[in-house]
This record gives structure tokens, C-alpha cells and sequence, in this order.
């Protein structure tokens, strides 16, 4: 069947603070009263946008035998930003938002459909460009936050896998290997074997 | 004489001249040269092969027992090519800052602890019995600001950087030179 994302008509707000993804290597977390809108697939729940205030955390730090490369990501969240992925647990944190409270958190609901309609149409095209196709992987999260770029920056994520890309940066980690790519050094590491190389591309490899 | 004579002796005279020849060509203006003579046609190719076999011996010896600067550690066999990033002066404040982070002991024993591997706070207290929690705690924050240790933030434990591993093999290094020097005194 054709992918199909629409936004839900019914904006909603947290009614606790709460996780939407929790691994070794990453966390995101959104406050109370955050203001959310589902995304659906031909009638189907697939995710949420959400906007308000939260907290990313991604350890992209690559461990080799030369020591580790490479800082954790920790930025709030406070523009918009995307989720498709298994949300039962948050569903049960969801209210209606009134009026008010969409007044009082800064802006009304057309300006707020308005917001999350322009991400979803940003991460739509980017998904037809890349062929994204994990949206109904059970076990796995897409997240995608609007950047200074006026991009957008994806996190995959499932069980064992994880994949972060931004404009100056890619982190891939899984069970066995990592990779680190920024703008002066690619660092790779799989079963505790590394190769880094620095800008110029000189390179050494470790044991 | 019989005939059969006649033909060892013409074959004699025979080899005797050839002889006669070859030392003719061995001589220099009809003096004998003076030394060994050898083939040296694959010497250069074999003194090629043994010099890059040297080279990537000590290029691993250096891997595996000195420390790895930022940029790797190399060795040119020709002329070294020149590097933009070498030829920045020296940031000495901040190897002045670096150097400060080092100048502890217990700091010294915390490097020399994450050596091993990630660790958390709690395993880090276990090792380091003298060392109390809290001076322990800012320990870390002085060793995370200079960039020698970084922790993860999910997780929480804490990692020896690459800069890390050179400043605490350079701290073994010198204090190892400074134990053999007092012997020798």
C-alpha cells in the first residue's frame, strides 16, 4: 500500500513528562504539557509530532583501543520535531488540548497544525529521497528535529541499531561496530579493531 | 706415441689456451684484480625489501608500546611531506592547560585506571580506594574539560580520550626516565 502520512486533526498535550526512546546510547524526553498531533498512515497510528520543550541525548562516541573518539550530542528541544514509531505508552499520557492551554504555551492551533504540517511535508520529502523504510518496524523509532539548516536531522533507532545524520555529522553504532564521520575525521571500529582517518585523510589503523 | 696420446695432448693444449682467454678477460691491463667478486644485481631490491620490513616493524613496535599522537604515528622513508596542520604554531596555553590537569596524582591514577576501559563512577571508587567521592567527582570534571576523559551522558560511564592515553603514557614515560636517573646517581 502507498505511503500516505496525514496529520490528525485532534491536538493533544503530555500529561507527564515523558520518554520516547530509552537505549545504551540515546535518550529523548519531553516535559509535561507538551503539545502532540498523531500522524497517521491511510488510517493507521504511525507517530506523533511533537512541540514543546524536551531533551535529546546520543552518545556518539566511538571506543577504540586509542581511546574514544567523539563527544555525546545533548541539545533541548524546542522547535518541532517528529516521531514515528511504537507509541502505546505515550497514548496513555495524552490529553485534549483547550484553547487556552495552546494559547498560554504560545500560539494557536492553525499556527501549531501549521508547524507540524511543514515538518511532516520536509520529512516526507526527504523520506521519498531516501527511501526510508522502516516507518512500521515495530521495535524500531524515526525521529527527525528540524536543524539551524532548515534540514532536518534523523535518528533511527531499534534494538540494536542506531543511526544519527545531520548536516556535519553521521554516527552509526550497533552491536559490534561504530562509525563516526564529522567534518575532519571518519573513526571506525568493529570488533575491536579501529581505523581513523584524519583530515587530510592521512590514516592509521589500530590492532 | 699412439694416436690416442697425440688426442689428449691436443686436447690439453686446447683447454690450457682457453684458460688463457678467461684470465686474459679477468685482468686489468694484464694485472689480476683484487677482491670478491659477487652478483649484485638483486642486492638493492633486497636492501629495499629488508629497510620497508624495518620500517613497518618499528612502525608497530611504536604502535604497540609508545604513544600515538593525535595524527598517528608515521615513518617516511623519503622526504617528509609538508602538513598545513604542522606548521600551526604551538597553542602553548593550552598545553599549558593540559599540562596543569596532569599535575596531580590522583588525577595521574584516575588516566591510568580508564586505561583499561569505560568505567563507571562507582567502579572508578572501588579501584581508587584513596581517592573520596567528591574529590574524585571534580577530578573528572578537570580531566573532562581538558578533553582527557569523556563520559557518556546515558550511560554515564567515563572514557579515556586519545589525548587521554598519550598525556598518562607520557606521565609513565617521564616518571619511568626519572626512576632510572636517580639509579644511576
Amino acid at each position: 500500500m502507498r505511503i500516505n502520512y496525514e496529520l490528525d486533526t485532534a491536538i493533544k498535550k503530555s500529561t507527564a513528562p515523558l520518554k520516547l526512546c530509552r537505549s545504551d546510547k540515546a535518550s529523548i524526553e519531553v516535559d509535561k504539557d507538551t503539545l502532540t498531533v498523531a500522524i497517521k498512515d491511510n488510517d493507521e497510528m504511525v507517530g506523533h509530532v511533537f512541540f514543546g520543550h524536551g531533551r535529546l541525548i546520543i552518545d556518539t562516541i566511538v571506543e577504540t583501543e586509542n581511546g574514544a573518539f567523539g563527544k555525546p550530542v545533548d541539545k533541548e528541544l524546542n522547535q518541532p520535531f517528529l516521531m514515528l514509531g511504537t507509541a502505546e505508552e505515550i497514548d496513555k499520557h495524552l490529553a485534549p488540548a483547550t484553547s487556552d492551554e495552546l494559547k498560554k504555551l504560545g500560539g494557536d492551533d492553525k499556527e501549531f497544525m501549521e508547524k507540524a504540517q511543514h515538518l511532516l511535508d520536509m520529512f516526507s520529502s526527504k523520506r521519498g529521497q531516501r527511501g526510508f523504510r522502516c516507518h512500521h518496524e515495530p521495535e524500531g523509532s524515526i525521529f527527525a528535529f528540524q536543524n539551524t539548516h532548515s534540514t532536518l536531522d534523523t535518528l533511527l533507532l531499534n534494538d540494536s541499531r542506531l543511526v544519527y545524520n545531520t548536516e556535519d555529522m553521521s554516527f552509526i553504532s550497533s552491536n559490534h561496530h561504530s562509525i563516526l564521520k564529522s567534518p575532519r575525521q571518519i573513526v571506525l571500529s568493529h570488533h575491536g579493531k579501529s581505523f581513523v582517518a584524519n583530515e587530510p585523510f592521512t590514516s592509521h589503523c589500530c590492532r | 706415441m699412439s694416436d690416442e696420446l697425440k688426442e689428449e695432448m691436443k686436447k690439453l693444449k686446447e683447454e690450457i689456451a682457453s684458460l688463457k682467454d678467461q684470465l686474459k678477460g679477468m685482468t686489468e691491463e694484464g694485472r689480476p684484480r683484487r677482491g670478491l667478486y659477487i652478483d649484485i644485481g638483486n642486492v638493492q631490491q633486497y636492501a629495499d625489501d629488508v629497510m620497508q620490513s624495518v620500517a613497518e616493524g618499528v612502525h608497530g613496535e611504536l604502535e604497540r608500546s609508545i604513544f600515538i599522537g593525535p595524527g598517528g604515528c608515521r615513518i617516511w622513508r623519503g622526504p617528509r611531506p609538508q602538513r598545513e596542520e604542522e606548521e600551526r604554531p604551538v597553542d602553548y596555553g593550552q598545553a599549558a592547560k593540559a599540562m596543569s590537569a596532569l599535575g596531580h596524582e590522583h588525577r595521574l591514577k584516575i588516566l591510568n585506571a580508564l586505561m583499561s576501559g569505560g568505567k563507571y563512577i562507582n567502579e572508578l571508587q572501588e579501584e581508587l580506594k584513596d581517592i573520596t567521592a567528591s574529590t574524585l567527582s571534580s577530578h573528572l570534571d578537570v580531566l573532562e574539560e581538558v578533553g582527557f576523559v569523556v563520559q557518556e551522558k546515558v550511560r554515564g560511564r567515563y572514557l579515556i580520550t586519545m589525548p587521554g592515553r598519550t598525556a598518562c603514557k607520557m606521565a609513565s614515560r617521564i616518571a619511568g626516565f626519572l626512576k632510572r636517573g636517580e639509579q644511576e646517581e
